[in-house]
């Protein structure tokens, strides 16, 4: 009963194609899942570029067809003459008087703030930017509405616009040759309005939607109205008059490297120590259940590091200021005299303890604790001859409660797992016969490290500390409950910060999308991501070197 | 002394000493956690306290819980109460001294209990009216049972600590212990109770009362989700880079991308997640499919997808690593029997490697979803709120809804933390949620160890000479 | 020493087609040239056995013929195989079906972590043959020719792993058979096995040769002279000799040769 030989050939070839097509199929979508990994980041870079480029892009003054302009929409401009006595003009820029404007004959245009002096002398003007834009006198000075910029014209018909806080002019141009009779500025602040002295009537299109924004304003310092000095401000929320914000991306930039520094200070020594150890001092049965635990440490949600930072580390550490500094200083100390007394112990005590040499350092780390208090007020006493807080006060340093050592230790906790286990695997996977030989020619244990593991290891542990510290960059909620969240631009200890991460958790929600807080939020991200994906990228060619490396080794 | 230099004693006692000191803070700190959280649930026994104010002689009454005690530098005793707190004017804990307290009665009729508007209520009952003409007072023995066993319409009246007397409806009280007459059995089971009453309930009073069921259920759902996302692409992802890609700069630049991605902070994918997810993809499928609704968002506004989307592209690269180390642990020769009896290299993939790989892809998942879990700041942006009116899932058609805001347990602990206004209150809800939410993750964890380890194992048995 | 030049049959007096034939057939890995201009005829229904010191590139001449040297990228060839007079290294070659009628078994035996009977299935099923009954017949058939069938026929669906190791190399063979293939290459499918295995594959090759064409990869030469019809020597990826073993074994026609399989060879 064999089928007929004919269709089973037939049926066969079918099956085949099918198996081919299957097989294209199947290779044409794994290759594509492979690509779309760099094809996910590439978009992530393109998309937030492309978001943030807008704030960038060069203001554009277009004339406007009359016709285009609704009967309607020309009969709600309010038209001003224009003054032809250039020294009379002096114009408001803030409606509570603050900031002013001046002009001279020659066309420069002065801005002046209202400043308390300094201790007892009486307020005053004083002159803060000139703009030199035009060689003509000045026949108009047009403030923009709920925003910081104003529009200046001249007889000439050169039109200028500039932003006040960063005294710089944005755009200059001839609008028109004829005299200017009036002139009149839309509420959106984007149609311009000129009437000539000939009757005509003309309308420009001013798009220009981001002023605020510049090299100028992101990164140097600005003088912002009732402010006596030039600073680098951070405060997004719009003030009664203006709804630009100030925004300045070097409070939040400091604030991060600030956290991600006083981070690795803590946890750098204890995480590549801790490596050190588990690589090489230590029973390989105990190993195997260290590395899990420190697994473990390293997936403990962040958010619940932060809240007990936040909530509980913070006032302990308001509290016993002293004893924890006293105790980050001391504990190594402490260690290392340990580590001397062990050594006057003859070597069969040595050895019969070796392996549980932490063990006993548990006892001798409580031993500490307990009598950190007394040694501590001991301490204080004779340097600051006074309570701590006291001294810092007197000193000028401020304190606040959510501060650099709170998210040192809290975020450096939260990292070293990071550090170590990548560390851990760099020193481990150096090729043994390395160390026996060096152990071969009389080297101590500590020698061998010293001499040939470290050496060889070091561009790991190196790109160990590459990602923790982008990790420490980038997270997110210690910082923000913990951090105080305050943008200052200082290095203190006992100060707090924002982090760029936490300042986007924070304000992003509320950001509408498109404006320009949006936007220079989305550029604080791309920052962030440019400056991990370096990072990152070092770590994984340095990673994948050594890999080559030790093949060779 | 010259010995101890060369021997190096000094960087090793400090490198043990690094070790310790980052276990003993782990320790440490899920200890704390777990004490704190749960403590909440534990019956502690009520007492009547006569007490003065530090600064102040008058005497005052309190009817609390005695939390936790502590010995005082001085070498007195220092006690910690929970009041109740139907009265906004209380404050909820209180620290005491002995030498504040005058007499500390613990009296047998004192209860707490449950009222769907008050929260929890620590007070004395002084009448139980059964019926308009029957009522009865403590303390007759059977006291607990006649309230169990009384009508609906039964009306309680209670003595709070204050003095103040308060007449609840027996309908509104939703649960009564009396703690001071339970044993330690009964208390284990109140404890039991308590624990599985915070995970199947929807929180109350702002979070400070009721459960947490609605965000336990929005972090599980999410993370369902993503991993439907992120399993076909981070698996063959790693099959593309193992099996098809030969060495040159395209594998070398997606390994660096992958590694990026792993490296990459997650407030970035968010911020990715809220500007291109959110608001373009989102944005456009409300203007193909939803444009009636409009300008009322239905996709292009935070929810449930955009979570699990923006889970997946962060945890991309576990999949993708632990998946390329399972295939990386598959014998040659297996492949290449396959190959030789005339299957492609595709049906290969597919019948043999990926059978095998199998251990190896599910530890990536289990600790994609472990890191998911964890993760709050992306989702802060994407479609986590502090208070879902109704689950992603329901009767209703299409059943799953993608489009919902979710509740999320990390977000939780941050919300209760810092933006409810009552912190005294909700703390022990903080911490048994961060508890919670750790021993998922670590469970979610181990099992991702013991799996790798088993994984481990068996191929090296399949390496052994025959 | 100069390599053999066949352009002819060992035998051409012989009744049986020639199954294969190679070509001036080279083989380089990167810049190391692994065979240099390898002429051989193999003949159908007969054990041809390759012999020759560790490196010399006898396996990689076997993996040729089924082109499994193609999974590595760094593998350049030129030449010529012919199968039945069809040249497996052209484009139009479809790969996947020229394995399937080249069966191979390798040295350690490689079943797949699933039951005895989807090991056998497991070719058919990949041609698409779902039917239920033809795979028992088919299976039992595989087994039963690869001197299986008796031990395992109660416990089909028991892990393969669960297998000794001569039954697991007996059950790869089988698995092989199963697709019903014209050449079966052995690449050392002995070299692991204990003496009471190895003679069971033994005696099995000179069953199956009634019906495959057999080459056969082995480092031991009394195994060569037992199981083999003809036998080729090579050296350093050359090819000294070729010729009828029996021939091969008494009466070399080179040096080299002799100086191998009297063991005075140094490797």
């Amino acid at each position: 009963m064999r089928p007929n030989p004919k269709p089973k050939q037939a049926k066969q070839s079918a099956f085949q194609t099918w198996r081919r097509c299957r097989d294209a199929v199947m290779s044409l979508m794994i290759r594509s899942s492979g690509y779309t990994v760099v094809i996910s980041l590439l978009l992530m870079f393109v998309y937030l570029g492309y978001q943030v480029f807008p704030i960038f892009k060069p203001i554009q003054v277009t004339p406007i067809e009359t016709e285009r302009l609704s009967e309607e929409h020309r009969s709600s401009f309010q038209w001003h003459p224009v003054n032809l006595d250039p020294s009379a003009l002096v114009y408001r820029l803030a409606e509570n008087q603050r900031s002013l404007l001046t002009t001279t004959s020659d066309g420069g245009i002065q801005q002046w703030f209202w400043l308390m002096g300094d201790a007892g002398t009486p307020a005053s003007f004083q002159k803060v930017h000139e703009f030199t834009s035009h060689r003509a006198p000045i026949l108009a000075l047009i403030p923009e509405s709920q925003r910081r910029g104003f529009l200046s014209l001249d007889q000439q018909g050169h039109l200028a616009i500039h932003y006040a806080p960063t005294g710089e002019t944005l755009w200059s141009g001839y609008l028109t040759n004829e005299p200017i009779k009036a002139y009149s500025l839309s509420s959106s602040n984007q149609i311009l309005g000129v009437r000539l002295a000939s009757g005509e009537t003309r309308y420009w299109h001013l798009l220009n939607p981001h002023p605020q924004i510049s090299i100028t304003s992101l990164l140097h310092k600005v003088q912002y109205e009732g402010r006596n000095q030039a600073e680098w401000v951070w405060q997004s929320a719009p003030s009664a008059e203006y709804h630009d914000g100030k925004y300045s991306i070097v409070p939040l930039s400091i604030g991060t490297l600030k956290a991600a520094f006083f981070a690795m200070l803590f946890a750098m020594p204890l995480a590549i120590m801790g490596a050190v150890y588990t690589a090489y001092f230590m029973p390989t049965r105990l190993r195997n259940w260290i590395k899990p635990s420190v697994e473990l440490m390293e997936a403990l949600p962040t958010v619940v590091i932060g809240f007990i930072a936040g909530i509980y580390l913070a006032p302990l550490i308001e509290a016993y200021l002293v004893q924890v500094l006293f105790g980050l200083i001391t504990l190594p100390l402490y260690l290392v005299l340990l580590s001397w007394l062990w050594s006057i112990f003859p070597d069969s005590t040595h050895y019969r303890l070796k392996s549980s040499l932490w063990v006993l350092l548990i006892p001798a780390l409580v031993a500490f604790v307990w009598a950190l208090p007394y040694a501590s007020s001991l301490f204080e006493s004779w340097v600051f001859a006074q309570d701590l807080r006291q001294w810092l006060a007197h000193h000028n340093i401020d304190y606040a409660q959510r501060n650099g050592l709170v998210i040192g230790i809290a975020m450096g906790f939260a990292i070293i797992p990071t550090i170590f286990s990548l560390a851990e695997d760099a020193l481990s996977s150096v090729p043994k016969h390395l160390t026996e030989g060096a152990l071969a020619l009389g080297a101590t244990p500590w020698q061998s490290l010293q001499g040939v593991i470290l050496p060889t290891a070091s561009a790991g542990i190196f790109s160990a500390i590459i990602i923790g510290f982008g990790r420490a960059l980038g997270e997110t909620m210690i910082l923000l409950m913990a951090s105080g969240n305050t943008p200052l631009v200082n290095m203190n200890l006992f100060e707090g910060m924002r982090s760029l991460s936490a300042n986007i958790a924070m304000e992003l929600p509320e950001a509408q999308a498109g404006s320009t807080h949006y936007r220079v939020l989305l550029l604080s991200v791309l920052i962030l991501f440019v400056f991990t994906f370096v990072l990152n990228t070092l770590a994984a060619l340095i990673r994948q070197g050594l890999k080559k490396r030790y093949q060779q080794l | 002394m010259n010995r101890w230099l060369s021997g190096g004693h000094a960087w090793i006692w400090l490198s043990a000493g690094a070790l310790s000191v980052s276990l003993l803070l782990v320790a440490i700190l899920i200890g704390f956690i777990a004490v704190k959280g749960l403590s909440h649930f534990w019956p502690a026994p009520i007492f009547d306290v006569h007490y003065h104010e530090q600064d102040d002689p008058s005497m005052q009454r309190l009817i609390g819980q005695r939390i936790s005690y502590q010995s005082t530098d001085q070498g007195t005793q220092e006690y910690l109460f929970r009041r109740s707190e139907a009265q906004a004017a209380y404050q909820d804990f209180i620290w005491l001294t002995d030498a504040q307290i005058n007499t500390m009665t613990q009296r047998p009729e004192l209860m707490t209990l449950e009222h769907r508007t008050f929260g929890r209520l620590i007070a004395e009952p002084i009448l139980l009216r059964l019926s308009p003409t029957s009522t009865i007072t403590p303390p007759p023995v059977d006291w607990p049972e006649q309230i169990k066993t009384a009508q609906k319409d039964a009306q309680l009246t209670l003595l709070l600590g204050n003095g103040e007397a308060l007449t609840l409806n027996l309908v509104d009280i939703l649960e009564i212990h009396f703690p001071n007459q339970l044993s330690w059995v009964e208390k284990m089971q109140v404890f039991g109770k308590g624990l599985l009453q915070f995970m199947v309930e929807s929180p109350r009073q702002g979070g400070t009362e009721g459960g947490i069921f609605p965000a336990l259920f929005g972090t599980v759902i999410t993370v369902l989700i993503m991993t439907v996302f992120v399993t076909p692409i981070g698996v063959m992802a790693a099959v593309y880079l193992h099996e098809y890609a030969r060495p040159g700069w395209i594998t070398q630049t997606i390994r660096i991308a992958v590694y990026n991605l792993a490296g990459t902070p997650s407030i970035v994918f968010g911020v990715f997640g809220l500007a291109f997810f959110v608001y373009t993809l989102g944005g456009s499928i409300d203007q193909l499919f939803y444009s009636e609704s409009l300008p009322m968002p239905t996709f292009g506004t935070p929810g449930l997808i955009w979570v699990s989307l923006t889970l997946a592209l962060l945890t991309l690269p576990v999949v993708i690593v632990s998946t390329e180390e399972g295939l990386a642990r598959i014998p040659k020769s297996v492949r290449e029997g396959s190959l030789a009896l005339g299957a492609s290299h595709t049906e290969t993939l597919w019948r043999i490697v990926l059978p095998l790989t199998t251990p190896a892809i599910l530890t990536g998942l289990i600790l994609a979803i472990a890191r998911a879990a964890g993760e709050v700041a992306p989702l802060m942006l994407v479609g986590v709120v502090k208070l879902a009116p109704e689950l992603p899932l329901d009767a209703e058609f299409p059943f799953l809804h993608l489009d919902r805001k979710i509740m999320h347990l990390g977000y939780h602990i941050f919300d209760l933390a810092f933006q409810t206004g009552r912190t005294d209150a909700s703390l022990p809800f903080v911490f048994t949620t961060a508890l919670l939410l750790i021993l998922l993750i670590i469970l979610l964890n181990l099992s991702a160890i013991l799996l790798r380890n088993r994984l481990r194992v068996r191929f090296q048995d399949d390496k052994k000479p025959i | 020493m100069t390599p053999y030049q066949p352009r002819t049959l060992p035998d051409p007096g012989q009744a049986f087609p020639i199954k294969l034939s190679i070509r001036d057939f080279n083989l380089s890995f990167g810049q190391t040239p692994i065979l240099k201009s390898i002429d051989l005829d193999v003949i159908a229904n007969h054990v041809t056995a390759l012999i020759g010191p560790s490196g010399c590139g006898k396996s990689t001449l076997l993996r040729s013929l089924n082109r499994l040297n193609d999974l590595s990228t760094e593998c350049r060839v030129s030449g010529q195989i012919h199968l039945d007079n069809q040249d497996i290294y052209a484009p139009s070659m479809n790969i996947a079906d020229l394995r399937r009628r080249i069966g191979m078994v390798f040295q350690l035996p490689n079943p797949f972590p699933k039951s005895i009977y989807e090991n056998v299935a497991y070719g058919l099923r990949i041609q698409g043959i779902r039917s239920r009954r033809r795979l028992d017949t088919a299976i039992e058939h595989a087994l039963t020719r690869a001197a299986l069938w008796d031990e395992v026929k109660d416990r089909l669906n028991t892990n393969a792993y669960e297998l000794s190791g001569g039954q697991q190399q007996r059950l790869v063979i089988a698995r092989a058979l199963a697709v019903e293939p014209e050449v079966l290459l052995l690449d050392e499918p002995a070299s692991a096995l204990d003496p009471i295995s190895t003679l069971k594959i033994e005696e099995l090759i000179t069953e199956l040769k009634h019906n495959y064409t057999i080459i056969i990869v082995t480092h031991n030469m009394q195994q060569a002279a037992r199981v083999s019809d003809y036998t080729a020597y090579l050296h350093q990826g050359t090819l000294i000799e070729y010729g009828e073993t029996q021939q091969l074994f008494t009466n070399p026609r080179k040096r080299a040769t002799e100086n191998y399989i009297t063991g005075r060879f140094v490797e």
